[in-house]
């Protein structure tokens, strides 16, 4: 069956792209998640890759072309299949589908939206000389210049060691037979450029504490009535009142909700909580605007429809890019404890356990509380140990004693 | 090898040419008795009033007389005391000295050097400390020297007297009392070629007049922090030795180019632009310009320094060309 490629929503301001280049033709044979083209929005370029393996049986849209948000430009279909591009070049012509029209009625999913990849590549004039001679593909080549600039050094070392062995499964490495070789995606690979930039540029430490939600959990029960309605009714989980705790906390502590930017360290207004989202084959972070502003209902709605989105690939570049703190839980993984890599540039990532029950002294007798373990993530670059030590303590405090937060 | 200052390199310079050549004479204000930079000094006492003489201060004049002189046989050296004064004969020297050769087809020869002293003195202000070569490099028909080092101060001003066209050659206020190796016997530098004073593998600092120095320092900061820096002084900005500077920055990659004078407009702008046209993909790293910022140059020493550039403001810059 074929399947249709079309122009994803990439922002809120974005309504239509202009084709920069194909990077297939008609004929072609294309893999899942390879590359098909290049678009041009108000904000970025962006690779569209392909949402199917098969052949390019039609291209709709020249270069240059302007299409809307949601408008046609390639067909791909199976080697021999028949197809008749007419009846696709008529409804072509029909008006945009509305984005929600549009996402209940296609059967695809729109790749996530994955800043930075796919887009420019930043790369000095010296190391596209040695790319174009050598044949190299500069979206694979890791830069470690500012900002993630490919060098000269980038090129050279990629080309001693990072040529990838041809995609095929049959190849094996020494006594070590390879069942699959799976290329990668541009999300894969921008989740792989991010964070290892940020584990090898950002010095992490960790800071590790025990939060008794006793109380935390007393509030949930009674925030929202058994018989609520209208807004009300929305279903409030720890991890809201997590949220809502950490952003009133970071109103104290500007410099966690700062990112480092080389040559000094940017504080930011808004402080929003980014929240890492797992999916089939990623992680992605949108982030919730003003946390520190909103009610806990209002908290739990956006999380709620943040995640569903996240898992849909339906977010929108704003909402991925405006981070300025991240909150990681693997409490549903029965994970206790854990520690994060940062979310670049970002300085500080919270990573919370599972609740458990457990043996605690309280008043010189053993009780059973609920404790969740926490643990804080900060670049020492931009925060030394106590500043983000006393911001655990107010997050503790916090927790322990809801009402604070209020 | 001996080592003398650089204000006795040029008036060595001035005497063996002067010995050599009947032709020659050095004039100005105060020449007589050697101020303001001492280069002068003493050379009434072996040439005389007939060949070393004081005018009135009157610039157009100084190099009025040049003019003309030159253009009857005569090869003249003025001194102007400060370059900022240069404003005064700016007619003389480029539209009569610097076009009349071309203008007369080449009948008329105008064998003139004005020497002159820019850049920093300490303290002296906006009207005397001003750094004008790239002015100069703008004239058509002018050679403009720049000599950094009392070899190359010597070595440049006796090819500049024996040149048959008119020599910028501006000096520096603050080198003419540094020492350095020149040697007894005699020895000419061909305009148009840049020397290295050091070579390393990383990029290469251009540097003009006393930024040599400064950057040599600037250099040795460097190499502590593992960082290795080509110097390259072109010596001369006109006829500019690109060959060299290309082939530099063809080895390392990455360019700093340091000047006294400000960075609008200035000579960083303009061998920037031409590594850039021939040798853009030679480039791992933005060309970056270190030069005084573009206000008067203050009075008060503290604000001097921040305007001025210097060794850490040249670190700096290096710095910031091998991490981008």
């Amino acid at each position: 069956m074929a399947t249709e490629v079309t122009i994803p929503n990439l922002g809120y301001t974005m309504t239509v792209a202009k084709i920069l280049n194909w990077q297939k033709a008609v004929g072609d044979t294309v893999e899942n998640g390879e590359i098909l083209l290049e678009i041009e929005t108000d904000k970025v370029n962006y690779g569209i890759e392909s949402p199917a393996s098969g052949v390019v049986k039609a291209i709709l849209a020249k270069v240059g072309d302007e299409i809307p948000v949601g408008g046609l430009v390639a067909i791909i279909g199976k080697p021999d299949e028949e197809i008749d591009v007419r009846s696709y070049q008529k409804e072509k012509k029909e008006p945009p589908v509305p984005e929600k029209v549009q996402a209940a009625g296609k059967k695809e999913i729109l790749p996530p939206v994955v800043p930075a990849a796919g887009g420019r590549v930043f790369a000095s004039p010296l190391a596209r000389k040695i790319a174009r001679t050598k044949q190299v593909d500069l979206s694979r080549v890791m830069g470690s210049g500012r900002s993630g600039r490919i060098r000269m050094a980038d090129v050279e070392k990629y080309i001693l060691e990072g040529r990838p062995r041809k995609l095929e499964p049959t190849s094996s490495i020494g006594p070590v037979e390879v069942a699959e070789v799976i290329p990668l995606t541009t999300m894969r690979r921008t989740i792989a450029q991010r964070l290892a930039q940020s584990f090898h540029d950002a010095p992490h430490f960790n800071l590790c504490m025990e939060v008794d939600i006793t109380e935390a959990k007393e509030l949930l029960e009674k925030a929202i009535p058994k018989k609520a309605e209208g807004r009300l009714e929305v279903k409030l989980s720890l991890n809201d009142l997590f949220i809502k705790a950490v952003a009133v906390t970071l109103r104290d502590y500007p410099l966690l909700n700062a990112r480092w930017k080389g040559d000094q360290v940017e504080v930011l207004r808004d402080i929003n909580i980014g929240l890492a989202v797992a999916l089939d084959n990623g992680l992605i972070v949108p982030a919730m605007e003003r946390a520190d502003q909103k009610r806990l209902w209002q908290i739990a709605k956006e999380r709620i429809d943040l995640v569903e989105r996240a898992r849909q690939g339906r977010l929108t570049l704003p909402e991925l890019e405006r981070g300025t703190f991240t909150v990681s839980n693997l409490g549903m993984y029965d994970i206790t404890f854990f520690t994060s890599i940062l979310n670049p540039p970002q300085t500080g990532i919270l990573s919370i356990g599972k609740t458990v029950d457990r043996p605690v002294v309280r008043e010189g007798a053993i009780v059973i509380r609920p404790i969740v373990q926490m643990s804080l993530a900060i670049d020492h670059r931009v925060v030394d140990g106590a500043v983000g030590a006393r911001f655990m303590q107010d997050l503790k405090q916090g927790l322990e004693k809801p009402g604070l937060l209020l | 090898m001996r080592e003398i200052k650089y204000a006795e390199a040029l008036r060595e310079a001035l005497a063996e040419e002067m010995r050599r050549d009947p032709r020659v004479f050095v004039y100005g204000e105060d020449v007589e008795l050697g101020y303001a930079f001492t280069v002068c000094k003493g050379l009434i006492d072996e040439f005389g009033r007939e060949r070393v003489f004081d005018t009135p201060i009157c610039e157009q004049t100084i190099v009025g007389v040049a003019v003309g002189s030159s253009m009857m046989g005569m090869r003249p050296v003025p001194e102007i005391q400060f370059s900022d004064l240069l404003m005064m004969c700016m007619d003389q020297i480029c539209n009569s000295a610097a076009k009349l050769r071309y203008m007369s087809g080449g009948q008329v020869k105008f064998p003139l050097v004005v020497r002159t002293p820019g850049g920093k003195w300490g303290g002296f202000a906006a009207q005397h400390s001003q750094t004008l070569d790239a002015w100069f490099m703008n004239v058509p028909g002018l050679k403009v020297a720049v000599p950094a080092t009392p070899y190359d101060a010597k070595g440049l001003l006796k090819t500049a007297i024996r040149d048959d066209n008119p020599v910028l050659f501006i000096e520096r206020k603050l080198l003419y009392q540094t020492s350095g190796p020149v040697p007894e016997e005699e020895y000419l530098i061909p305009f148009g070629e840049a020397k290295i004073h050091r070579e390393g593998k990383d990029l290469t600092i251009v540097a003009i007049g006393r930024m040599v120095p400064e950057s040599l320092k600037a250099a040795e900061q460097l190499e502590k922090e593992g960082v290795q820096v080509t110097v390259l002084d072109p010596r001369t900005l006109v006829p500019l030795d690109t060959r060299a500077i290309l082939n530099s920055v063809r080895q390392t990659h990455r360019v700093v180019i340091v000047e006294e004078g400000p960075k609008r407009g200035g000579v960083g702008g303009e061998i920037g632009a031409m590594i850039a046209e021939e040798i853009l993909d030679e480039l791992d790293a933005p060309i970056r310009r270190v030069a005084s910022l573009d206000v008067p140059i203050p009075f008060n020493l503290a604000l001097e320094s921040h305007v001025l550039p210097n060794d850490q403001k040249i670190v700096e810059a290096v710095r910031d060309a091998m991490s981008f």
